[in-house]
């Protein structure tokens, strides 16, 4: 006879026939285990593969909104002629001039007028792609004049809040403009969320008879290549950065031109993987105690498989393939559902992001989702399972088996260990933080630690208390806290799952509630009512003259402000600076730049001295504090600007506070006065007002005497925001229903894992007198102190995730809303003693004769 | 770790010692102090014998057979199981001696609730990788009386049926001793008496020593040798002349 093979690894093929044996028809008690995987699996699985799906449909479709292969701009000013010939020798170009403008019209004898974004568009217009125009006629009858009019073409939204459609006629700039066709898809429209300068298309040589391109007005001159030769665009692009280098011109490849939502993507991917992987650690808890369960009701067949001679690694074997047969099922299901998430994502926010979503299978998210699923599971199963293989056949000829307790051998430690590590590293994998992932690992752990010692302490502090003084007199109330402490008890295991569950939704409930008040507060008691931009310097005496006569000149705040980019720090070439992410976009394009001789009021000076109020010398400048510390500068630093096309160095003699969130004019540079001020400029302006007539006065009075300055409602920008960051929290929130069903499916199983024990102990009750109220009395006490503890535990751990996030991730303030917490924590509790219930419930109805009967 | 005795070859002589306990102790530490459940317990049992241990409940029958099957640690004394040394062993070692020299027969039968009858009694072989595994799990099932129900599982069975999927089980590898602990005692008389005399006939077939633990004074009668134990001692040792 051949020997059975022994040590680490026994034969696998007889351990995998014996697994599939022991599985038959047990399936369903795997119920809990599955689900606790799949919905982890899934909620990774779709984060990713939508994700992926954003992305793949930038990269796919990333010449088509870009408009072309490489772009070259420039504000103010025409881009030199030297550019446009560079860019005409290596393929086809176009020309478009983009502004900020107000399109109007007059409803019921009141003007109204909403900003826009405007394109002036050239013949050749667009490169790559085709607008779709309703009705479908062709661009150049589009654009064309029409009754002495030049003929817009424009978005949908736009008209329906104008209430225009094609055909009227409209008010842009100094004239009335004809509507030929709404814009139905824009080809070149960017990547982003809903446009809040909705776009309209005018022909490029009816732009100046709108009186919009008055000398100094915000236009952005563009001109883009489609290249004859598209593998050549790092060559082309190299050569015409060669020839306009120190000029105006902003070059940029189409990949580019996405930066900013990919990198938007990425942080929400991050957050939602995060609040997904808490769902499937919280899976993992249900996984742990599905295979104690399972094993538990398995001893007397390890014990059996022990006394035929089966050695102890065989056991582990048999039992941990069973766990991976059953992984392999649970994470095939989750990524069945993940699979199918681009297809939903697209159908539900194609209407919403401006981001072509391609639905296809992405292996990449799936894989992760699967080493998420895979590790997790060996993780949270490996400990009851090198337990059991310790079972002693000896308890074969007694009839209570039980799993033993302890620690497992050093092997199976190891494995828990590398297993966790592995999932720090895939964590580290799909967030790029060593930061968060060490932030959120060591939050889990405590929080997993706190929960335990927790429940470990009121076991403990019950156990001891003294039986006759202190027991209450109730019966079911002694009944509850004899289960709560009773060998055997459910209560560590209901407070770390259902505590972790609620952790989540009160950090998210809380830091939600801090957003939103913040946005909120600030609007009521801080924002100004509307921005005015492109005031031209000849009207600005006109513009405090309107303005002040209706709120007050305290209430208006204007600044002058000219374009400028940075093109280097301290000397080194901004190209060549490593900027820290947050900070990328201050060298990224255009800024808006002002100066001020005498300190503005509300400016907080951290570092340094306000240049005098006469001041005329060599340039100065405030920096934005954090920047000045992000790029690792100081006074005495410099920064070199290009305004204009000129080159300006300025030193950094001060650094100030911004507050970002304060709705007001903030610049990260304000320079001091002097050369710049010859630069061609405009203004800048906000006008507070808690009065919404007045308020509509303003626009409507400014509107009809300076046709040219464009408004922005603060209010109707805020709801853009507001509508943003709602679509991300509905992601944040589902992502957490699933932590939480994750939860309750947990919780499910801890009560169904203790089934048996209770209806021995309720037939037990009954036969001694109790009636069933008096059972389900105690079990409600039971399931509600229990959700009462997960429930005031989740408050506090939640609250300072939230605090530490706002604080220290958002640099926001932090304020605790009691009453919010306590209700998602007392909601928690509440679910928790109506899921126990529904559970516990089944064994009241089971009758004492057949159960008696079976024993 | 090796065997500090030589293992026995495979003999048929009668008066080849199979299970050697010499001066056993097993104590166990209480609240009141110190339990002695095996009191300096000698006894030997040869190859084909057939000894029923009998004695009240709490006696230490049951604790002296996990003893003989490696099953319990002993605390003084010396145990050989076919020529090895159980104390010597580690705790996979002794599985690999029950594999190869015991087969356990349980009162409360202890099939593998997932598995038919015919892969209940198929298991043992496959452990030793015996790839005629399930041919001689069928022929030790029609052996039993069961060759109508191999492909049952254990709810399908009666009890009588499960103990002797269990017999078949136990002597499959055609080991050197068979321990039975109350093999009747979830059955009634007749299934009972049923099962005993298949016992009875499969040890004597194979020539295996078989020590039944019973508190049935008939049923112990059928064996050819009857050790009484009483708190934990040998209260008599006899032949019953079978």
């Amino acid at each position: 006879m051949a020997p059975q093979k022994t040590g680490l690894f026994p034969d696998l093929g007889l351990a995998f026939k014996l697994a599939r044996r022991e599985l038959r028809g047990s399936l369903g008690r795997f119920r809990v285990f599955l689900i606790a995987l799949t919905l982890g699996v899934t909620a990774i699985g779709a984060v990713g593969s939508i994700a992926e799906s954003m992305r793949y449909g930038i990269a796919k479709n990333s010449r088509q909104m870009f408009g072309g292969d490489i772009a070259a701009s420039s504000t103010h000013k025409e881009l030199p002629q030297a550019v446009l010939t560079e860019m005409s020798r290596h393929g086809q170009t176009s020309s478009l001039i983009q502004m900020r403008a107000m399109l109007g019209r007059e409803k019921d004898g009141e003007p109204i007028r909403r900003l826009v974004s405007l394109k002036a568009v050239d013949d050749q217009w667009p490169l790559v792609g085709a607008p779709v125009l309703d009705p479908q006629i062709p661009l150049k009858q589009a654009l064309a004049t029409t009754n002495g009019m030049p003929s817009i073409i424009a978005n949908p939204g736009l008209l329906r809040v104008l209430g225009v459609d094609v055909g009227d006629t409209a008010r842009l700039g100094d004239i009335d403009v004809h509507i030929s066709a709404i814009l139905r898809h824009e080809p070149d429209r960017g990547f982003g969320f809903e446009q809040f300068a909705p776009s309209v298309i005018i022909a490029e040589e009816n732009l100046s008879i709108t009186g919009l391109d008055v000398p100094g007005a915000l236009m952005t001159y563009r001109e883009r290549l489609l290249l004859d030769n598209p593998n050549q665009d790092m060559a082309v692009l190299s050569g015409l950065d060669a020839i306009s280098d120190n000029s105006l011109v902003r070059l940029r490849h189409h990949n580019s031109g996405s930066a900013g939502f990919r990198n938007f993507i990425a942080r929400t991917e991050t957050f939602l993987t995060l609040v997904s992987l808490t769902a499937l650690l919280i899976g993992g808890l249900g996984v742990s105690s599905a295979v104690r369960a399972w094993l538990t009701s398995r001893m007397p067949v390890l014990a059996t498989l022990k006394s035929l001679g089966a050695p102890a690694p065989l056991i582990f074997w048999v039992y941990f393939l069973q766990v991976m047969i059953l992984t392999a099922i649970g994470i095939s299901i989750g990524l069945t559902l993940a699979v199918l998430t681009p297809w939903i994502a697209k159908l539900l926010l194609s209407n919403v992001v401006a981001v072509p979503i391609e639905a296809h299978i992405f292996p990449l998210p799936l894989m992760a989702a699967a080493g998420f699923g895979l590790l997790t599971s060996i993780g949270f199963s490996v400990w009851p399972l090198g337990k059991a293989r310790e079972v002693k056949p000896s308890q074969l000829f007694r009839s209570l088996i039980t799993v033993p307790t302890g620690r497992p051998k050093k092997r199976y430690l190891t494995v828990i260990a590398l297993a966790s590590i592995g999932l720090m590293a895939l964590t580290l994998a799909a967030t790029t933080s060593p930061v968060l992932t060490l932030g959120f690992s060591f939050g889990v752990l405590g929080s997993l630690a706190i929960l335990a010692l927790m429940a470990e302490l009121v076991i403990r502090a019950i156990t001891r208390l003294p039986k006759t003084r202190f027991m209450p007199q109730s019966t079911a109330l002694r009944l509850a806290v004899a289960a709560i402490t009773r060998p055997g008890n459910s209560t560590r295991s209901i407070v770390i799952t259902f505590g972790l569950g609620l952790t989540v939704l009160v950090t998210i409930a809380v830091s939600e509630f801090n957003m939103s008040r913040q946005i909120n507060t600030r609007l009521a008691d801080e924002a100004p009512a509307w921005f005015f931009i492109d005031i031209q310097p000849q009207q600005k005496p006109e513009f405090e003259r309107i303005t002040s006569k209706l709120v007050g000149l305290d209430q208006v705040m204007m600044v002058p402000m000219v374009r400028g980019r940075v093109v280097a720090l301290d000397g080194v070439p901004a190209a060549k600076i490593n900027a820290p992410q947050s900070e990328a976009w201050i060298l990224n394009g255009d800024r808006g730049l002002t100066w001020a001789g005498k300190a503005p009021d509300n400016i907080n000076i951290t570092k340094g001295e306000w240049w005098p109020d006469d001041y005329k010398g060599p340039m100065q400048v405030s920096m934005d504090e954090e920047a000045m510390l992000a790029f690792g500068l100081d006074l005495g630093s410099t920064v070199t600007f290009n305004i204009a096309g000129r080159e300006l160095q300025a030193t950094i003699t001060s650094s100030r506070e911004i507050e970002w969130q304060n709705f007001g004019l903030n610049f990260v540079f304000i320079l001091s006065p002097g050369m710049i001020e010859a630069a061609p400029h405009n203004w800048v302006a906000t006008v507070a007002t808690n009065d919404r007539q007045i308020e509509a006065q303003i626009d409507r009075q400014i509107a009809a005497a300076m046709p040219n300055v464009s408004s922005i409602s603060v209010r109707a920008a805020a709801a853009t925001v507001s509508r943003v960051l709602g679509l991300v929290s509905t992601a944040i929130q589902i992502t957490a229903g699933i932590t939480l069903i994750a939860g309750f499916a947990v919780l499910a199983g801890t009560v169904a894992a203790s089934e048996a024990r209770r209806i021995n102990t309720s037939i037990i009750l009954k036969v001694l007198g109790a009636t069933r109220r008096v059972i389900l009395m105690s079990y409600i006490w039971e399931y509600a102190a229990l959700g009462f503890i997960a429930g005031m535990i989740a408050v506090v751990i939640g609250s300072i995730a939230s605090a530490s996030l706002l604080i220290g991730f958002l640099d926001a303030s932090f304020t605790f809303p009691l009453g919010l917490a306590l209700t998602v924590a007392l909601g928690g509790a509440v679910a928790t003693t109506g899921l126990g219930l529904i559970g516990a419930s089944r064994t009241l109805g089971r009758k004492p004769g057949p159960v008696l009967r079976d024993e | 770790m090796p065997p500090s005795t030589t293992p026995l070859a495979p003999s048929s002589d009668p008066n080849q010692v199979m299970i050697d306990l010499d001066h056993v102790q097993l104590s166990m530490p209480s609240r009141a102090g110190q339990v002695d459940i095996l009191n300096d317990i000698s006894l030997q049992i040869n190859r084909g014998e057939t000894v029923a241990m009998l004695g009240p409940s709490g006696a230490g029958k049951t604790t002296a057979m996990m003893v003989m099957g490696g099953l319990e640690s002993i605390t003084q004394g010396r145990i050989t199981v076919a020529g090895h040394d159980l104390m010597a062993l580690d705790e996979d070692r002794l599985a690999e001696i029950r594999r190869d020299h015991i087969g356990i027969i349980f009162q409360a039968f202890r099939l593998i609730p997932s598995m038919t009858a015919l892969e209940n009694v198929a298991v043992p072989l496959e452990l030793i990788d015996d790839r005629n595994a399930f041919d001689k799990a069928r022929a030790a099932l029609v052996d039993v009386g069961l060759g109508h129900r191999i492909d049952h599982v254990p709810d399908q069975l009666s009890g009588g049926e499960q103990q002797r999927v269990a017999i078949a089980r136990a002597i499959v590898t055609e080991p050197d001793i068979l321990l039975a602990d109350e093999p009747t005692g979830n059955l009634d008389q007749t299934t009972g008496a049923e099962i005993m005399e298949l016992l009875i006939n499969t040890a004597q077939k194979h020539n295996t020593a078989l020590v039944l633990i019973t508190h049935d004074e008939g049923l112990a009668t059928q064996c050819g040798r009857i050790v009484r134990i009483a708190d934990g001692q040998i209260a008599s040792d006899s032949a019953t002349g079978v």
